[in-house]
C-alpha cells in the first residue's frame, strides 16, 4: 500500500515529539474540528466513514458514540484502551511509542464530538516507554494549548490522564478496565448496564482502542468518504496487522482492510520462515479460531473472516508452520487464559485449570480419547456461559485446534507423546 | 405498570425492575443461585442461575436479568440443566469431599444443589488446590478449601458493614478470600458472614462442632441485648440455645455479634441462698422467698414503705417491669423503683416532661433518608446500637441496602457498584470523645467530652432561639456561641477540664450556623449521654433545636439511642418517672425518712447511707460493677438491713445479699421489650430447668400473699394481655404471636410512615403507658404532653430560660477530681476520665465466648494511640489510673478512635471499675495515669 496513514510518521527521527508531529500536519484535524464542525458533525463523519473498532469486536465506532445519552447532566468520560495484552498483538504499542500525538489528537477530536472534558488512557503496565512518551506528549500538548482548559483558544477544554495498568490481561476488557481505573480489582462488570450509560464512576463512558481513536484525525482531515474508499464495503479504512510467528519478517504492517492473508504473509511478511509450509494461522490474536493453509486466500476483514468461522479480532496474525504442534499451541494459550482469568465466575475460573491439565496430559502422553471429548465438553460448559467474553475467548484455542486438527490430538494419544518432538524435546 | 412474564408456562405479573429470579419465585419456580443474596449487590458471577429466555440465543443469568413485558423464560430445558450441571461440577472440582466433617453439612447450598441438579460422579482426577484452615477473627473460622468464590462475604464487608475487613485476593483459580493484611474480622458484624457463606468456608467458632443443623429447632424471638431489638431466630437443641441467627426474609437481615454470640456468655445460678453468720447457705426456694416477704413486711411496718427501694436492671422485660411496679408501688406502696444505677431519675416535673417529649419526638434510623447533615452527639451508633448504626448508614446512602427482596423491584442491576460511599452528599459531624466507626469521608470528628457535647447542643439551641427571635442575625455565630459557652454552667474554665480547642473556637461557630439552617438535620444522641446525668439538659436542648428549626421551616430528626436492653420499655412504663416528690406527699414526711417515689439510684444510696432506706431489692443487675462512686455504694449496701438480690449470676452485689434468688438469663424468660423505635418485640425463652416464666413472678406472688393480696399477674402472658387492655394497645397478638412477628407498634400502625416531626399517636408505642404511673401507683396522672416543642411560644420561653443558664441538666457540677494546683509528678499524667459501656466489638458480653486473645476479658483502660506513644505505653501494659476517689490497676488498650487527653474505663466488668474513680457521670473526673511495673513488652 502506497499511502500510510497510521504509520506515516513511524521511522522518522523524533516522531514522538510535538514539533515533528506538527511539522507533518499534525493537529490540523483538531483545529478543523474545533473551528469548522459541530460535535454532532464529527460523530456523523465517523459514522459515515464506516470505522469499526480495532480493539477486537469490530463494533461500529460512530454507533457506539451515539449510545451515549445526550441529555444526562454531569460529567461523561472517554477511555482509551491501551492495555494491549492479547497474545500476538503489538500494534497499539507502535503508535504509543512512535506517534503519541496522533492518538492524543484523535482523543481530543473524539472528546469534542462527545462533549467529554476528561479522558483517560489506560496503558498496559509493561509499556514503560510508551507511557513515558505519552505522558511527555500530554505535557507538550498542554503546554502548546492543544490540551487543557482552552484547546486552541476555544471554549473546549480537555484534561487527559495517563493511567498505567498493573499487569493484568483482563483489564483490557472494557468494564474491567473501568473498575481498575476506579482503583478497584480489575473485574469485568455485568452488562447491562453498558458503559455508554453507566461507565466510569457511574457516568456515561465511551471506551475505544488506540488504533480506533488514531483513525479519527484522518477521517476529519480527509473526509469520511475518503476513509470509506479504503478497504472493502462494510470494512473500511486502514488496519494495522501485527504479524508474528513463523514468518521471515514479523512486524506491524499497515494495509487496507480486505487484503488477503496470502498477500499479507507472502508479500509483506516475507513468507514462512525457513521455507517451510504454512500450517495454521490465528488471524486476529489468540482469541480467534485457527484457520488452515487452505484458507489463506481469505480477505483479512471482519466479515470475510467471520464467514470462514474465525474473526479479525485485534488484527494480530499468529502464523504457524508445519512443524508446529497444535496441542502445544492450545496448551500454551489455555495456560495463558487460565493465568489471566479474573476468577470471578465459575466456568472460567475452574474450567480452564481443568482444561490445562487435560491438555498437559495429552501433550505429554498421558491422555486418552475420552479426554479430547471431555475437553470439548468442558469448553462448551464455559463458552457462552461466563460473565464476560473472556470465557468464550479462552476456550477457542483448544476448541478450534481440536475442530481442525483432531487427528493430531489423536496421534498424541495413540503414540503416547508429542509426535513433533524428538526424544530431546526439540522440534524435528 | 405491571409486566407479564411467563416462566415455565406459569404467567405472573411483576413490577418493572423485577429480576427473572424474583419473578420466578413469585411464579413458584425455584431457580438455584449462589452468589445472589437479596441484601447484597448483584454480582452475577456464579453462573448457576442461567436460564433460557425465548429469542435470546445465550443463556442468561436469572439473578441479574430484568423482566420485560411478554418475556418467556424456560428453566427446565436440557440446555439449562446441562449448564447447571456443568457449573456444579466445576464448583466441586477443587471442593473437598468432607461433608461428613463439615460444619455446614445439612445447611450447605452446594450440597443441596449437587444433590438436586448435579451429576452423580466427578470426572476430575487431578490434585485439588488446598489451603490451611485459619481463624480469621474472634468468631469466624475460614476453610478456604470449601470456598466457592461467591464473594458474598467480601461484598458484605464492602457494601454493608463497610468494615472492609475481608476481601478477595489474587485472581483466576488462585483466588482466595480472607482478611486484609494486618486485619481480622473484628467489626461488630463479623458473625454475619458465617450465615452469608453458602458453604462451610466461613463457620461460626462458637457453634462449631456443637450440633448438626438438622438437630436444631428454630424459634423466632427478638434480641434483648441492645435497644435495637432485632428479630432473631433461636436455634435450640433440647431446649437450649446453640446458635442465634437472623430470620429469613426479615426486615433486619443482619444482626450484630453481640446479638449473635452474646447468649453464649450466659451463666445461670439455680440455688437460692440466705446469709447466716456472714455466710451464704443454700436454702429451698420457698424458704428464701418467704424470708423476703417477711423481711419486707416487717421493715415496712417498722419504718414505713418508703424505707424499701428497688433497683432494676436494664434487661428486665415489660412484664417484669410492670409486675415490679405493681407490687412495690401499688401493693407495698413504696415508690422508689430505680432503673439501673447510672440513669438519673427526673428530679422535676420539667425533667419528666422533657423525657416524655423526647420519647414522642424519637425518630427512626430510616427517617434520616434525605438528611443533608447529621450531628452525632457522643454517639457511635455502629458500636453501641449496631444495627441501628447500619440502618443509619443506609438511610444516608453510605451503605447499600441491597438488591431487593424477592418480589421487589430492584434499582439498576448492580447499581451498588457505583460505590455506595460515593453517592451521598450528607455531611456528618461527630462530636464526642470517640471517632465513630466506620470512618468515612463524610464524617468530620470533633473531639469533645460528653460535657462539651451537652454544652454545645445547648449553644446550638440558643443560637436557634436567637435566630427565631430575629436577634441572632445581628451577631456572628462565633460570638453567640462564645457568650453562651462562658456563661454555660459546669463545663468551662473549671480546673482540670479538658476543653477541646474546636469546641471553644470559631470553627464550631461556623458549624453552629450550618446546623441551624441545614435543610434536614439528623441529631443522634449516644446511649452514654442518654444514660448519664447530663441527659435532661441534652434532651431539652435537642428538643429546643427541633422546635426552633421547625419554626424556621427546616426539618429535624432526633434519634436517641436509649441505653441498653429494655431502657425504652422502662421509660415507657414509667419506671423512672414514677410519682412526683410532691405527690408522695404526707406519708413520706410522716415517716420522717425513706426515699420518695421517683428517686433514682443515687438518692436511694444517699438514703441508705443515712439509714433511711432499710431494705433494697436488686433485680437483674450488679450495682457494684455498674455504679459511680463505688465506695459509697458499697458502704450503703452494707448498711441496709435487708439486701435481696435476684439475678442470673452470683455477682459481687449478690455476694453481699441477705437473700439471693436465682433468675433465668434473659434468654430464658418469656416476655416483651420495647425497641428503640417504639415497637413491642417478643422474647421467646429457651428451656431451662426453672421454666420460661420469670422467677421474679414467683417471688412477687409470695410477697403479695404475705400481704393477703391475691394476684393473677404472675404469668408473662397474663401480664401482657392485662397491659394490652389497660393501655389500649391496638394489637391482636399475644406474647407468642409477638415473638413470631418482627415487632408491632402498639397503636397498630405498620410504623412505616412517619418522620421526625410527627409526634402524633402513630409511633408512640406505650402512649398510654404514661398512665402506668397512675395504674401502678395511683398517684399523679400524666397528661398527654402538649406538642410543646413544636410551638414557638413554648420554646421561646425555654430559650430565654436557657439564655439565663437556668435550663439543662449539667448545672454547676463540681469537679470531683480537681486537685490542688502544683507540678504534676513526673510519671503521672492527667487525663479526663470517660466511662460507659464498651462497644460491641469489644463487648463484655462476648468476652467469655470466643476465647480470642485480643478481646479483653477483664477491665481495661483505653488510651489514644497518640498519648500512648508519647508516654511510651504499649498494648497490654499495666497502668494505674488514680482519681481523687480511688485507683484501679489494669491493662492498656491502645485506641485509634479515642480522643487524646482522655482515657476510657468501661463499666460492665466484674470487680472494681470506673465506679472506683468517678463520683458521678455529670462532672468531669480527672485522673492520673501511671505505668506500673511489668506488662507487655513495648
Ligand atoms: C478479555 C478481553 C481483553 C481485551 N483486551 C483488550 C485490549 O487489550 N485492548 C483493546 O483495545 N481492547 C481489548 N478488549 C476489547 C475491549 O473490551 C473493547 O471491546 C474495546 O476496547 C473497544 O474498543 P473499540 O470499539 O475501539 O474496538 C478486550 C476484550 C476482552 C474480552
Ligand atoms: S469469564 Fe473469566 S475473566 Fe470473564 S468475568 Fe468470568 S472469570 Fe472473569
Ligand atoms: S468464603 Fe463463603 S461467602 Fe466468602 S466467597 Fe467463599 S463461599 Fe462465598
Ligand atoms: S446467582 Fe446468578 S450468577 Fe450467581
Amino acid at each position: 500500500m502506497a499511502e500510510k496513514i497510521l504509520l506515516k510518521n513511524v521511522g522518522i527521527p523524533g516522531s514522538e515529539r510535538l514539533e515533528t508531529y506538527r511539522s507533518r500536519g499534525g493537529y490540523r484535524a483538531l483545529e478543523k474540528a474545533l473551528r469548522e464542525l459541530k460535535p454532532s458533525e464529527v460523530t456523523d463523519a465517523v459514522k459515515k466513514s464506516g470505522l469499526r473498532g480495532r480493539g477486537g469486536a469490530g463494533f461500529p465506532t460512530g454507533l457506539k458514540w451515539s449510545f451515549v445519552p445526550k441529555d444526562v447532566p454531569g460529567p461523561r468520560y472517554l477511555c482509551c484502551n491501551a492495555d494491549e495484552g492479547e497474545p500476538g498483538t503489538f500494534k497499539d504499542r507502535v503508535i504509543l511509542e512512535n506517534d503519541p500525538h496522533m492518538l492524543l489528537e484523535g482523543i481530543a477530536i473524539s472528546c469534542f464530538a462527545l462533549s467529554v472534558v476528561e479522558a483517560f488512557i489506560y496503558i498496559r503496565g509493561e509499556f514503560a516507554l510508551g507511557a513515558e512518551r505519552l505522558e511527555r506528549a500530554v505535557a507538550e500538548a498542554e503546554e502548546a494549548g492543544l490540551l487543557g482548559p482552552n484547546v486552541l483558544g476555544s471554549d473546549f477544554g480537555l484534561k487527559v490522564h495517563v493511567h498505567r495498568g498493573a499487569g493484568s490481561y483482563i483489564c483490557g476488557e472494557e468494564t474491567a478496565l473501568l473498575e481498575s481505573l476506579e482503583g478497584k480489582r480489575g473485574l469485568p462488570r455485568l452488562k447491562p448496564p453498558f458503559p455508554a450509560s453507566v461507565g466510569l464512576y457511574g457516568r456515561p463512558t465511551v471506551i475505544n482502542n488506540v488504533e480506533t481513536l488514531s483513525c479519527v484525525p484522518s477521517i476529519v482531515q480527509n473526509g469520511p468518504e475518503w476513509f470509506a474508499s479504503i478497504g472493502t464495503k462494510g470494512n473500511t479504512g486502514p488496519k494495522l496487522f501485527a504479524v508474528s510467528g513463523h514468518v521471515e519478517r514479523p512486524g506491524v504492517y499497515e494495509l487496507p482492510l480486505g487484503v488477503t492473508l496470502r498477500e499479507l504473509l507472502f508479500e509483506y511478511a516475507g513468507g514462512i520462515r525457513g521455507g517451510r509450509g504454512l500450517k495454521a494461522v490465528m488471524p486476529g490474536g489468540s482469541s480467534t479460531p485457527v484457520i488452515t493453509a487452505e484458507q489463506a486466500d481469505v480477505k483479512m476483514d471482519f466479515d470475510s473472516l467471520a464467514a470462514v468461522g474465525s474473526a479479525l479480532g485485534s488484527g494480530a496474525v499468529i502464523v504457524m508452520d508445519d512443524a508446529t504442534c497444535m496441542v502445544e499451541v492450545a496448551l500454551g494459550l489455555t495456560k495463558f487464559y487460565r493465568h489471566e482469568s479474573c476468577g470471578q465466575c465459575t466456568p472460567c475460573r475452574e474450567g480452564l485449570g481443568w482444561m490445562v491439565r487435560l491438555l498437559e496430559g495429552i501433550e505429554f502422553g498421558r491422555g486418552s480419547t475420552a479426554d479430547i471429548d471431555l475437553l470439548l465438553e468442558i469448553a462448551s460448559g464455559i463458552s457462552g456461559k461466563t460473565l464476560c467474553p473472556m470465557g468464550d475467548a479462552a476456550v477457542i484455542p483448544a476448541q478450534s485446534t481440536i475442530a481442525r486438527f483432531r487427528d493430531e490430538y489423536e496421534s498424541h494419544v495413540r503414540t503416547g507423546g508429542c509426535p513433533f518432538k524428538s526424544a530431546a524435546g526439540k522440534v524435528e | 405498570m405491571a409486566l407479564k412474564v411467563t416462566i415455565d408456562n406459569r404467567t405472573v405479573e411483576v413490577e418493572p425492575g423485577t429480576t427473572v429470579l424474583n419473578a420466578a419465585s413469585q411464579a413458584g419456580v425455584y431457580i438455584p443461585h449462589l452468589c445472589y443474596h437479596r441484601k447484597l449487590s448483584i454480582k452475577g458471577s456464579c453462573r448457576l442461575c442461567l436460564i433460557e429466555v425465548e429469542g435470546t440465543p445465550k443463556l442468561q443469568p436469572a439473578c441479574s436479568t430484568l423482566v420485560c413485558d411478554g418475556m418467556r423464560v424456560k428453566t427446565d430445558t436440557q440446555q439449562v440443566k446441562d449448564a447447571r450441571r456443568a457449573v456444579l461440577e466445576l464448583l466441586l472440582l477443587n471442593h473437598p469431599l468432607d461433608c461428613p466433617v463439615c460444619d455446614a453439612g445439612g445447611e450447605c447450598k452446594l450440597q443441596d444443589y449437587v444433590f438436586w441438579y448435579g451429576r452423580g460422579r466427578g470426572r476430575f482426577v487431578f490434585e485439588k488446590r488446598t489451603f490451611a484452615r485459619e481463624d480469621v477473627g474472634p468468631f469466624v473460622s475460614r476453610d478456604m478449601n470449601r470456598c466457592i468464590h461467591c464473594t458474598r462475604c467480601a461484598r458484605f464487608a464492602a457494601e454493608v458493614s463497610l468494615a472492609e475487613d475481608i476481601g478477595v485476593f489474587e485472581r483466576g483459580d488462585r483466588t482466595w478470600v480472607g482478611p486484609y493484611p494486618g486485619k481480622e474480622l473484628r467489626s461488630p458484624f463479623s458473625g454475619n458472614v458465617t450465615e452469608l457463606c453458602p458453604v462451610g468456608a466461613l463457620t461460626d467458632r462458637v457453634f462449631r462442632f456443637k450440633a448438626r443443623s438438622w438437630e436444631l429447632t428454630d424459634t423466632p424471638s427478638s434480641c434483648p441485648l441492645c435497644p435495637v431489638g432485632c428479630p432473631t431466630l433461636l436455634q435450640t437443641r433440647d431446649g437450649r440455645i446453640l446458635r442465634i441467627r437472623t430470620r429469613e426474609k426479615s426486615r433486619t437481615p443482619w444482626i450484630c455479634d453481640l446479638g449473635r454470640f452474646g447468649f453464649a456468655a450466659r451463666r445461670e445460678e439455680t440455688r437460692p441462698t440466705v446469709m447466716e453468720d456472714g455466710r451464704q447457705i443454700e436454702v429451698p426456694w420457698d424458704v428464701a422467698a418467704q424470708m423476703v416477704a417477711g423481711r419486707l413486711r416487717t421493715i415496712s411496718k417498722e419504718s414505713g414503705p418508703e424505707s424499701i427501694g428497688v433497683v432494676c436492671g436494664t434487661l428486665a422485660t415489660n412484664e417484669e417491669l410492670f409486675a415490679l411496679q405493681h407490687v412495690f408501688r401499688n401493693v407495698l406502696k413504696c415508690g422508689s423503683v430505680s432503673f439501673g444505677p447510672r440513669t438519673p431519675a427526673p428530679a422535676s416535673h420539667e425533667q419528666r416532661r422533657v423525657l416524655e417529649d423526647a420519647l414522642r419526638a424519637q425518630g427512626r434510623a430510616g427517617d434520616l433518608v434525605g438528611c443533608d447533615s447529621v450531628l452525632l452527639l457522643c454517639a457511635d451508633p455502629y458500636e453501641e446500637a449496631p444495627v441501628a448504626g447500619l440502618k443509619l448508614l443506609q438511610a444516608l446512602g453510605l451503605a447499600s441496602s441491597g438488591a431487593g427482596e424477592v418480589g421487589e423491584a430492584v434499582g439498576v442491576v448492580g447499581a451498588a457498584r457505583d460505590s455506595a460511599r460515593g453517592g451521598s452528599a450528607v455531611r456528618i459531624t461527630a462530636l464526642g470523645p470517640r471517632r465513630p466507626e466506620p470512618p468515612s469521608v463524610q464524617t468530620t470528628w470533633i473531639a469533645a467530652t460528653p460535657q462539651d457535647c451537652a454544652d454545645m447542643v445547648k449553644r446550638l439551641a440558643l443560637e436557634l432561639a436567637n435566630m427565631c427571635e430575629g436577634t441572632g442575625t445581628a451577631r456572628t455565630h462565633g460570638d453567640t456561641g462564645k457568650a453562651q459557652a462562658t456563661g454555660g454552667p459546669g463545663t468551662t474554665g473549671t480546673a482540670g477540664t479538658l476543653k477541646s480547642a474546636a469546641v471553644e473556637g470559631r470553627e464550631l461557630g461556623s458549624e453552629l450556623g450550618f446546623w441551624s439552617t441545614s435543610r434536614k438535620l439528623g441529631i443522634v444522641v449516644g446511649g452514654e449521654l442518654v444514660g448519664s446525668s447530663l441527659v435532661y439538659g441534652v434532651l431539652a436542648s435537642v428538643l429546643r433545636v427541633c422546635a426552633a428549626r421547625s419554626a424556621l421551616g427546616v426539618e429535624t430528626v432526633p434519634l436517641f439511642l436509649f441505653g441498653s436492653g429494655n431502657a425504652r420499655g422502662a421509660l415507657e412504663l414509667g419506671v423512672l418517672a414514677g410519682q412526683s416528690r410532691a405527690g408522695s406527699g404526707g406519708r413520706g414526711d410522716d415517716s420522717g425518712g425513706g426515699v420518695s417515689d421517683g428517686a433514682g439510684f443515687r438518692e436511694q444510696m444517699d438514703a441508705a447511707a443515712g439509714g433511711k432506706l432499710r431494705a433494697l431489692f436488686v433485680f437483674g443487675l450488679d450495682p457494684l460493677a455498674e455504679c459511680y462512686d463505688r465506695a459509697k455504694v458499697e458502704e450503703a449496701l452494707k448498711k441496709v438491713d435487708f439486701l435481696c438480690v435476684q439475678s442470673d449470676t452470683v455477682n459481687e452485689t449478690a455476694g453481699m445479699a441477705h437473700v439471693y434468688l436465682p433468675l433465668q438469663s434473659v434468654f430464658g424468660r418469656k416476655g416483651s421489650f420495647v425497641d428503640l423505635e417504639g415497637r413491642l418485640t417478643g422474647l421467646s425463652a429457651e428451656q431451662s430447668p426453672q421454666g420460661e416464666e420469670s422467677l421474679l413472678f414467683g417471688l412477687l406472688r409470695t410477697v403479695c400473699e404475705a400481704r393477703g393480696v391475691a394476684t393473677e399477674l404472675d404469668k408473662a402472658e397474663a401480664i401482657f394481655s392485662y397491659m394490652k387492655g389497660r393501655y389500649g394497645w391496638n394489637l391482636n397478638e399475644n406474647l407468642k404471636a409477638l415473638s413470631d412477628s418482627e415487632g408491632v407498634f402498639p397503636d397498630g400502625s405498620d410504623g412505616r410512615s412517619g418522620n421526625g416531626q410527627d409526634v402524633g399517636s402513630k409511633r408512640v408505642p406505650a402512649r398510654a403507658a404514661s398512665r402506668d404511673a397512675r395504674a401502678a401507683s395511683d398517684s399523679v396522672s400524666w397528661k398527654r404532653p402538649p406538642r410543646a416543642w413544636l410551638l414557638p411560644r413554648d420554646f421561646e420561653g425555654e430559650a430565654r430560660a436557657a439564655g439565663r443558664g437556668a435550663a439543662g441538666g449539667s448545672a454547676g457540677a463540681p469537679v470531683r477530681g480537681a486537685r490542688e494546683p502544683g507540678p504534676p509528678p513526673q510519671e503521672a499524667e492527667e487525663f479526663v476520665l470517660l466511662s460507659g459501656r464498651a462497644g460491641v466489638s469489644r463487648s463484655v458480653w462476648a468476652r467469655d465466648v470466643s476465647g480470642h486473645p485480643k478481646i479483653p476479658k477483664s477491665l481495661f483502660v483505653e488510651i489514644s494511640r497518640a498519648d500512648a506513644e508519647r508516654l511510651e505505653i504499649c498494648e497490654g501494659e499495666s497502668l494505674e489510673v488514680t482519681s481523687a476517689l480511688g485507683s484501679v490497676r489494669t491493662a492498656a488498650v491502645l485506641s485509634e478512635s479515642l480522643m487524646p487527653g482522655a482515657v476510657f474505663v468501661p463499666f460492665g466488668f466484674p470487680g472494681p471499675g470506673p465506679g472506683v474513680l468517678a463520683g458521678s457521670g455529670d462532672e468531669v473526673t480527672v485522673v492520673r495515669v501511671r505505668k506500673v511495673g511489668v506488662g507487655a513488652e513495648c
